[in-house]
């Protein structure tokens, strides 16, 4: 009898020492990063044998795809398993992360390699803050992402174009500085040669999509949470102009914009199938390898509004963005922090400016750089001052929740199937009671 | 070891398996139902604050919780009833007259049933696509407008459904065929002496006959449609706007994405309670009388 229930659980038994062999071999000697799925993990890659070799330090790097990476970390945060030593997220996140105690401050690491690391070469402005929440930094800066308007140059160039526009709409073809401008050029374009549509921007039913949207209600005025007292400002007037924008330019945009995310949006840009778009600035708009109209493209700051003194209001989105963190519950703290600096080194960041990764920089060295200069071209002072001058996303704790509530609220205006008003007010209740 | 061990023994290890993962998740999301998670304190139930029905409340009080119902409820009579009915009508004539192609049929037929749901889903989505589609491809060299399948609130839950009867309509064919095929051949033989047509036979002879296999089929049909999650989220991610999301995608969204667990945890028993007595209606409608199964 004995002999049969040793054979019976015998198996099992081996089993559960072999892994939990593995387990312990593993969490020794590694240090486990984890990514989103994307241009964002091939810096991660490319320097990693260098790293390895350089310091003995066994890396193991896990993708997570973008639409998944909050509950995987926050399940993580939540269960302190201590399996993830470096993350990488959308700053959006670090408050509530920071403020639930899941992220290591990094004030001292950052004082100890304070020269290797050169913090102050990091540009000022949002995406450096963005890694700080009351006072402490918690994250390392990493894709500096923000917004700007693409344009078919030789469509706006197009002399019988801009006669014929000027004879419509009285003023001259050129970049939009407002979004009135966008609407009566997006009108103008729109099936003015075949195949060809007004504009197109991410507009599915995601998170970041309400990003875009900002663009519009950041111009008109409106804001969504004020980050010292954490009041919601929610703007009735600029959320209702926005939204007859935006419908306006769904209804100028190829057919299913409703559903284009990123790689949608990306190849109407690229390819020239639209006269214009709103998409982060990154280089794989100029190389030939990504786009196919690379050498029609111009660059262009976001349209704002014009005030009463003639001036325009812009206000570019910076949404996204990434910054590097370690959780609290890592136990090679210190080893995923130099791997960390190393991603966000000027180095990895000319790496990944010049290889098209979408991996953006925001170190001032690597804007002065002539490899990084000679692959943006024309958009590096269009990103640079949009860089300095763009509104962050939601940083407070809860922020995945007000952009859980707003994104759906904002799809079904877009959608049809809610007014603009109902959706403010609808959108109102649900904050509040957050 | 005294022998009349040995049974319980055996039985320990499913003991354990039941215990851990079907009553203690059970038990553990029924008193996370009256809780408030607080991602502070963690997953100890013990340190959350106890608030007693307010998740249901908040859950009852929100339009989209009865949007995502009305689309569940939608996608599944309209799914499991068109599927019923090709199924029925596939394995009628699979059963009519049995070749040596019938095996070769029935494989075929079957063969989207082995694709995982998220793979199906994110096909469909591909061949759906109103630029690149494969299926938009075909409208357009008809000469017709290109159809937006999951961009136009009208059409969205319809493709859902399409993609649905697309995978599941094999399983309940395979069940249906069983069936007709359990039949025995005598019965039938003696209603054709009996003077019966085709038409009377199939209404008064093989379907009550098929009442145990259509349970069956329609039981594990209905309970699956209702936690519908993977083509929503392969397909649309609930948009647009909320007119495709189901309740197994609210769940998620309140669960994984705000990490309100507590109202999660509840949308789940409310779940649970209603399609519990939904399977019991249909089991005491449906279910043969004693004496009349095979």
């Amino acid at each position: 009898m004995k002999i049969f229930i040793l054979k019976l659980f015998l198996p099992s038994i081996l089993m559960i020492s072999l892994n939990l062999g593995n387990t312990l071999m593993a969490d020794s000697h590694e240090v486990h990063v984890v990514f989103q799925t994307g241009g964002d993990v091939l810096v991660a890659r490319e320097f990693k044998d260098r790293f390895e070799k350089e310091t003995k330090i066994k890396l193991s790097i896990e993708e997570i795809p973008g639409g998944n990476l909050y509950e995987k970390l926050v399940t993580e945060f939540i269960t302190k398993s201590g399996a993830y030593d470096l993350v990488e997220f959308y700053p959006t996140w670090l408050g509530g992360f920071a403020e639930a105690g899941y992220l290591e401050p990094l004030d001292d690491l950052f004082e100890k390699y304070s020269s290797e690391i050169d913090p102050d070469d990091y540009l000022e402005g949002v995406q450096n803050a963005a890694t700080v929440w009351k006072g402490k930094r918690y994250g390392i800066p990493y894709d500096g992402d923000v917004l700007i308007f693409y344009y078919r140059k030789d469509l706006f160039e197009n002399k019988q174009y801009k006669k014929e526009f000027k004879n419509t709409y009285g003023y001259e073809l050129m970049a939009p500085d407002t979004w009135d401008q966008v609407l009566d050029m997006a009108v103008f374009f729109d099936g003015r040669e075949k195949g060809l549509k007004g504009i197109a921007m991410v507009s599915m039913r995601l998170w970041w999509a309400v990003g875009y949207w900002s663009s519009v209600y950041y111009a008109y005025g409106g804001r969504y949470i004020d980050e010292n007292t954490g009041d919601i400002v929610l703007n009735r007037d600029a959320w209702n102009k926005a939204n007859s924008v935006w419908l306006q330019m769904i209804k100028h945009a190829p057919k299913g914009v409703l559903n284009f995310g990123y790689t949608e949006s990306k190849e109407s840009i690229g390819s020239g199938k639209v006269a214009m778009g709103i998409q982060w600035a990154t280089t794989v708009f100029v190389d030939p390898r990504q786009s196919s109209a690379h050498d029609k493209l111009g660059f262009a700051m976001m349209p704002g509004v014009k005030k009463a003194d003639g001036s325009i209001y812009r206000a570019p989105p910076l949404p996204v963005g990434k910054v590097l963190a370690i959780p609290k519950s890592s136990s090679n703290k210190e080893k995923a922090f130099k791997f960390g600096t190393l991603l966000s080194s000027k180095e990895a960041q000319i790496w990944a400016t010049v290889s098209g990764t979408g991996v953006d920089p925001n170190r001032r060295s690597v804007f002065e750089d002539s490899t990084v200069k000679g692959a943006w071209k024309d958009m590096i002072s269009v990103y640079r001052s949009s860089l300095e001058i763009g509104v962050a996303d939601i940083r407070v704790p809860n922020s995945a929740k007000y952009y859980d509530i707003i994104s759906g609220e904002l799809h079904s205006v877009w959608s049809g199937t809610k007014s603009s008003n109902d959706a403010f007010v609808d959108t109102l209740e649900e904050w509040k009671d957050l | 070891m005294n022998k009349k061990y040995i049974p319980y023994l055996l039985m320990l290890p499913i003991m354990v398996y039941t215990l851990l993962l079907i009553v203690y998740p059970l038990l553990f999301s029924a008193v996370l139902a009256f809780k408030k998670f607080d991602p502070i304190s963690g997953l100890s139930l013990f340190n959350m604050k106890t608030v007693g029905f307010k998740n249901f409340i908040k859950i009852f009080g929100d339009n989209a919780f009865y949007e995502s119902l009305f689309n569940t409820v939608e996608i599944l009579i309209i799914g499991v009833l068109v599927q019923l009915i090709f199924s029925f009508l596939i394995a009628l004539a699979l059963n009519k007259k049995t070749t040596i192609y019938t095996g070769t049929a029935l494989t075929l037929i079957l063969t989207p049933l082995v694709m995982p749901m998220v793979a199906s889903g994110l096909t469909w989505r591909m061949l759906f696509h109103i630029e690149y589609g494969a299926i938009n491809g075909i409208i357009s060299s008809l000469g017709f407008n290109s159809v937006n399948f999951l961009g136009d609130p009208s059409l969205v839950k319809a493709s859902i459904i399409l993609v649905d009867t697309w995978q599941w309509t094999p399983l309940m064919t395979l069940i249906l065929f069983a069936g007709l095929k359990s039949i025995p051949e005598e019965i039938m033989e003696a209603s054709k002496v009996d003077g019966a047509n085709s038409l009377s036979t199939l209404l008064y002879i093989t379907i009550p006959l098929l009442r145990w296999p259509i349970l069956v089929a329609l039981l594990i049909r209905i309970t699956d449609a209702w936690k519908m999650f993977d083509y929503v989220e392969a397909l649309t991610g609930g948009g647009p706007g909320y007119s495709s999301q189901t309740l197994s995608y609210y769940v998620y969204l309140k669960g994984f994405r705000r990490f309100e667990l507590g109202q999660a945890a509840s949308v789940s028993w409310i779940m649970l309670i209603i399609i519990y007595i939904v399977c019991l209606i249909l089991v005491k409608i449906l279910k043969p009388k004693t004496g009349e199964s095979f």
